[in-house]
């Protein structure tokens, strides 16, 4: 149990190094090895060697080798090591890749909303309008994520990925009879053509 | 017993059912007569019979008429040939027909019946209900003129009466009450002559007939008992100077006949055989020579009344030149009448509204003499027919009499024997020629002010625009201050109103009384005045929400010119008078709105002079009916008049100046101080001309001095065939969409051209081989032309078809209505012009794509109309004037060029109908649900303040107003509309949002302490 412990807490400052906060980095520094109970002073313990024992305390520690899995040093800090650059680059991905693996989801909901001018479809498609907008307004702390040797390209993709969304939304529109896309759209705004000549008369009077 | 209960209740459920009939004879039965309201009219009243015979004949009579006073009627013909009975006390119309197409010969009240004489048809009617006893053909064959006469034959010793009716070929004796034919007599003879003229008068023992044959200049007499067909005398005279037996007046024994040169000549029916001149001893005492502007026979007895040309009226006793004639000189403007052996004589002086006496004189002491002054407006003009009767008071013992006249502008007034008037019908409102609608002046102050001033010039302007409106509030009020004791004796005297018009407000009397003071724009303007031109020169405007005249005025004579004396011996024949141009038309123009608040409106009418034939202009304020300046005679005959689109703004005046065209091609302007608005550099004017069957179209060249316009004619067509009609779009029509949206969303673009013109010509079909029966076939060809460049857009051709066609062209299409000879019914066609698909083409488009649909119309119609809206963005409507006398509400969506035979889903997305060859006819769609409108002459409509909702006015022999929505009302909330239920639930919503976030600010508070 109390090796389950010593694993318990040497693990906890690992888990807190790979959350990338700050917070919990400072909360891991300040964690320190509190108690250790020596179990092998207990084992090799006999009774006409207790004095001895005592007066060569110093000595028998120098003396014994260390059981398997211990450690002398305090559990080192997590925090302090250096972080893996193919796992940021892979977490970099997968935040660029999020709205592109969304785009065949999007398309089979779209799919299944129908073209008609409707409460739901409209919803809808001011749903698939809405993501892709908060989500370039939201670029920033986005971006402050993604670092590493591809963040240019994989910021591009991100991007790349939110238009596309948006191009669906439009062309949903589109297919929908949203968009003022045909001469008809338009007709209202042409003026009736102006009268240049003016005639009138009728029967002879 | 169970089973015999039941029925009882069933039984009395269905007579209660039946009882509650009257209460569900139409639909939404509170809304009659809300936004819509009749008057109805017979027309210029020309044979008068009243109910109550003259007090003076047999004892039966005057029994019968004691018994029935309560139902005391005048039966009337008039020229809209219109059979009517009219309540004596009510002016009521108690019942009323419309007889067939043909000029009432007369009507006799004979034996208890009513008879009329009319294409050769004599009937008789009963006189309680108007029902048709019998009907009698008069004519073998068929004439070609339809002359004719009717005269009732009363033998004073047995009970026999005799009904005579005759053509001018035959004559029919026929028994009053059974409609037995007693004998028939040929009156032509086999003598080869062509008789078409007739009159004849009833003699002592019988009937004399004149026929006339003008060709020949052949006059017969013939004279036959009451017993037998077999003539007494017959004579033929030669009277090769006569034009026609209307210039010719017939008694007892006597025929007096006028001659070109305009003396008398008389001609004794028992004895002569050659017409006399007036035996000079007669014309010395008579103190005129003549020439005699018109004789008339005035109450039997051979009793003359003859007319000079300076108006002095005589009366002349002639007994067959035997017993020595004696004269009797009268003052101008005077009616003589006999009723009996009671004399009326009604003097009047001027031109009418100058004082009317009537004197009535007995040579018996039957009827009291008295004299008694009749008060009219002047707006009447002269009195034109006096008739009057006398009658038994209700005890027995003493006689009273009545006096029925119509004025010259067609209206009937009713007198009493002590000059009070009964009634008035104003039945110069069934000759209406030309409508137009002015708004009321706005209250509103935003229409003071003139756009484009300066901020100083316009802030004055509306400094002075608002005290203006002040003092013209002030006068109003003092006004009506002033007129409210007066103003009740006044619309008895002047406003008695005819009873079957709606019962008016209180307030509708005194308006009338002070002018147009409560005449105020409503909110939507829905309320307006419609300015109407009579046939007999008459002006009115009636008020479009009641049907009520707010004022009426006779146009004005013109001050004699000098030009115009040296035409005095033409005015000599006929008294000169203010009449419609030719073809009856008599246009108005609103030359200035109300929209200019410190100036008043003005509104000019385009008449003639039947004297000189001069045309004549006269202005007037459309709002209060006073005139502005005097009627002026223009020296030159007019080709065409065009008012301008648009004021001229240099003077401050806002007249849109009237451009007249005379035939020596000079244009002048109207008013003649006005200069053209700036930006016009060219005007265009056409000229249609049945009678060549030619169009001409005129370019008004305009120079920059505007010192001498002239106009250069552009083009001719001669277009070979009669033109039946012509139609062109309303100049203020506004087009709101210049394309219609097709099914896969492009755009087919309107041919929106403003300057067509319709024209419809009748010719002989060559095509279509002629029926076995009856005449061959003709077409019908319409036309669409430019009028600037003379080009014709578009024409087609409908084979074996013929009128009455009715044109009616809106926007960018034209539908018409036509009679298909070969298929007996009528067919309603519609083109539509389009431009072409793309915006560019449609903009220098010169030859429309038309497209062509023809439908089968189950009923015959009269008329066309087309709403119209204010913007041009509601639907149109089509509307129908049916002869059945009903109006119908066809929407537009029905006549489409496009309805397809073979539906996809793309002309579903268009929305258009599939093809069916009738058109639908519903019920509900009839605007004037059971109130019939007979003899529909045209329907106007005029656009309101609400985009939904237009106007339409129906004249003819009965006048029709109401609103007309295309497209339902969509910008006016219904009448239960729930306010309260809406106020209530949105006041809920704020209050329970309020609330709501109240309780939600709390609950984040605890949750924040917790």
């Amino acid at each position: 149990s109390c090796e389950a412990a010593q694993s318990a807490m040497r693990n906890e400052p690992t888990a807190a190094a790979a959350v990338p906060n700050s917070a919990s980095l400072a909360a891991a520094v300040g964690i320190r090895r509190r108690w250790a109970i020596e179990f092998s002073l207990l084992h090799h313990r006999s009774p006409a060697s207790q004095s001895r024992h005592y007066d060569s305390l110093s000595t028998a520690t120098a003396q014994l080798a260390a059981p398997a899995g211990y450690m002398d040093r305090p559990p080192p800090l997590a925090g302090g090591r250096e972080p893996d650059g193919a796992l940021i680059s892979k977490r970099g991905w997968d935040a660029a890749l999020g709205p592109l693996k969304q785009l065949p989801m999007n398309l089979f909901i779209m799919w299944m909303a129908g073209n008609s001018v409707s409460i739901f479809p409209i919803m809808m498609v001011l749903m698939l309008f809405m993501r892709p907008i908060q989500a370039v307004f939201a670029m920033q702390a986005t971006f402050a994520q993604i670092e590493g040797g591809q963040a240019c390209l994989q910021r591009f993709v991100y991007l790349i990925g939110n238009l596309a969304v948006l191009a669906l939304a439009v062309y949903k529109c589109h297919t929908m009879g949203l968009l003022p896309t045909y001469e008809s759209d338009w007709l209202s705004f042409v003026d009736s053509p102006r009268r240049t000549e003016v005639s009138g008369g009728g029967f002879l009077l | 017993m169970g089973i015999k209960k039941n029925k009882f209740s069933f039984c009395m459920l269905i007579f209660l059912l039946f009882l509650q009939m009257h209460s569900v004879l139409a639909l939404y039965e509170d809304e009659i007569g809300k936004h819509d309201w009749t008057r109805q009219f017979v027309g210029r009243v020309q044979h008068l019979e009243f109910d109550l015979p003259a007090g003076t004949t047999t004892k039966q009579r005057s029994q019968q008429l004691q018994g029935g006073s309560s139902s005391r009627r005048l039966f009337v013909a008039t020229d809209h040939n219109v059979l009517a009975a009219i309540g004596l006390k009510s002016s009521r119309i108690i019942w009323r027909h419309f007889l067939e197409d043909a000029p009432v010969n007369g009507i006799k009240l004979c034996d208890g019946a009513l008879f009329s004489m009319s294409n050769g048809l004599l009937r008789s009617w009963s006189t309680s209900r108007g029902i048709l006893n019998y009907e009698i053909s008069v004519q073998e064959q068929l004439e070609a003129k339809f002359a004719g006469t009717l005269t009732c034959h009363e033998d004073p010793d047995d009970d026999r009466s005799l009904v005579f009716a005759s053509t001018a070929r035959r004559l029919v004796a026929v028994a009053p009450l059974t409609g037995a034919l007693e004998w028939a007599a040929n009156l032509d003879a086999g003598s080869g002559e062509n008789h078409s003229e007739v009159t004849s008068f009833p003699n002592p023992d019988g009937l004399t007939v004149v026929t006339f044959d003008p060709t020949a200049g052949k006059m017969r007499l013939h004279q036959f008992g009451a017993e037998s067909g077999v003539a007494k005398r017959t004579a033929t005279v030669k009277a090769e100077w006569l034009t026609s037996l209307q210039r010719c007046a017939i008694s007892v024994s006597t025929l007096a006949c006028l001659d070109p040169a305009g003396s008398v000549r008389l001609l004794s029916l028992s004895s002569g055989s050659d017409f006399k001149p007036l035996p000079p001893s007669l014309v010395e005492q008579l103190g005129h020579a003549g020439p005699w502007q018109s004789v008339e026979e005035i109450g039997g007895q051979d009793l003359f009344q003859l007319t000079t040309n300076s108006g002095a009226v005589v009366a002349m006793l002639d007994a067959s030149l035997a017993t020595g004639p004696t004269g009797e000189s009268l003052p101008a403007g005077s009616l003589l009448r006999y009723r009996g052996q009671v004399r009326f004589l009604l003097r009047q002086q001027g031109d009418g509204g100058g004082g009317v006496t009537l004197e009535a004189s007995s040579s018996s002491s039957l009827v009291a003499s008295n004299k008694i002054s009749l008060s009219f407006a002047s707006h009447h003009g002269r009195v034109s027919q006096l008739y009057p009767v006398t009658f038994v008071r209700k005890g027995g013992s003493s006689y009273g009499y009545r006096v029925v006249m119509t004025t010259r502008d067609a209206d009937l007034h009713a007198f009493d024997d002590t000059g009070e008037r009964q009634w008035m019908r104003e039945e110069s409102l069934a000759g209406i020629v030309s409508v137009e609608a002015v708004d009321l002046p706005s209250a509103d102050e935003d229409e003071l002010v003139t756009p484009g001033g300066s901020v100083f010039s316009s802030f004055a302007q509306r400094l002075s625009g608002q005290v203006h409106h002040f003092i013209h509030v002030l006068q109003h009020l003092m006004l009506c201050w002033r007129a409210r004791p007066a103003s009740q004796a006044d619309s008895l005297g002047e406003f008695g109103y005819p009873d079957e018009a709606p019962a008016p407000p209180a307030s509708a009397a005194s308006s009338s009384g002070s002018g147009a003071g409560s005449l105020i724009r409503d909110e939507f303007n829905l309320h307006k005045l419609l300015v109407v031109a009579t046939k007999d020169g008459k002006l009115a405007a009636l008020d479009s929400a009641t049907g009520r005249s707010v004022w009426r005025l006779m146009i004005p004579m013109p001050a004699a010119a000098a030009a115009a004396e040296g035409t005095a011996a033409d005015s000599a024949r006929t008294e000169a008078r203010i009449e419609p141009l030719a073809g009856g038309q008599m246009p108005l123009y609103i030359q200035r709105t109300t929209a200019h608040f410190p100036l008043e409106p003005m509104a000019t009418v385009l008449c003639r002079d039947s004297s000189t034939g001069r045309p004549v202009l006269f202005s007037f304020n459309p709002i209060t009916g006073i005139g502005i300046g005097l009627a002026q005679r223009l020296q030159s005959r007019l080709l065409q008049a065009l008012l301008v689109p648009q004021p001229s703004h240099d003077n401050g005046q806002y007249i849109r100046p009237l451009m007249l065209l005379s035939d020596t091609l000079q244009v002048t302007l109207y008013p003649a101080k006005t200069a053209l608005p700036h930006g016009f550099k060219s005007l265009n004017l056409y000229t249609v001309d049945r009678d060549n069957r030619l169009l001409q179209g005129y370019r008004l060249r305009l120079t920059e001095q505007q010192q001498q316009m002239s106009a250069i004619s552009t083009w001719r067509l001669a277009l070979h065939e009669p033109i039946l009609v012509t139609a062109a779009r309303r100049p203020t029509e506004q087009v709101h969409s210049v394309g219609r949206v097709l099914g896969n969303r492009h755009v087919l673009y309107k041919y929106l051209n403003p300057n067509l013109l319709a024209v419809a010509t009748l010719a002989k079909d060559m095509v279509t081989p002629a029926p076995q029966i009856g005449d061959a076939y003709t077409q019908i060809t319409i036309w669409l032309i430019d009028t600037v460049s003379g080009r014709v857009v578009a024409s087609a051709t409908h084979h074996h078809s013929s009128g009455p066609v009715s044109l009616v062209h809106s926007e960018h299409w034209l539908v018409y209505s036509l009679w298909n000879q070969k298929q007996r019914r009528f067919q309603l066609s519609v083109w539509e012009l389009f431009a072409g698909n793309g915006l560019r083409d449609c903009m220098n488009a010169t030859q429309p794509i038309v497209g062509k649909q023809s439908y089968i119309l189950p009923a015959p119609v009269q008329h066309l109309a087309v709403s119209q809206t204010e913007r041009g963005i509601t639907a149109k409507s089509v509307l129908l004037a049916l002869r059945s006398g009903g109006i119908m509400e066809l929407s537009k969506a029905f006549l489409d060029p496009r309805r397809p035979f073979d539906m996809t889903p793309e002309f579903q997305e268009e929305g258009l109908m599939p093809y069916h060859p009738e058109v639908p006819m519903s019920t509900q769609a009839i605007v004037n649900y059971n109130q019939s409108l007979h003899r529909v002459e045209g329907m106007v409509t005029v656009p309101t303040g609400l985009e939904s909702t237009s106007l339409l006015f129906v004249h003819g022999t009965d006048l029709f107003c109401t609103r007309v929505q295309p497209s339902k009302m969509f910008d006016v909330l219904k009448a239960d509309f729930d306010y309260a239920f809406i106020a209530a639930v949105t006041i809920g919503m704020i209050i329970g949002s309020f609330v709501t976030q109240r309780l939600a600010a709390r609950k984040a508070l605890f949750r924040l302490w917790s």
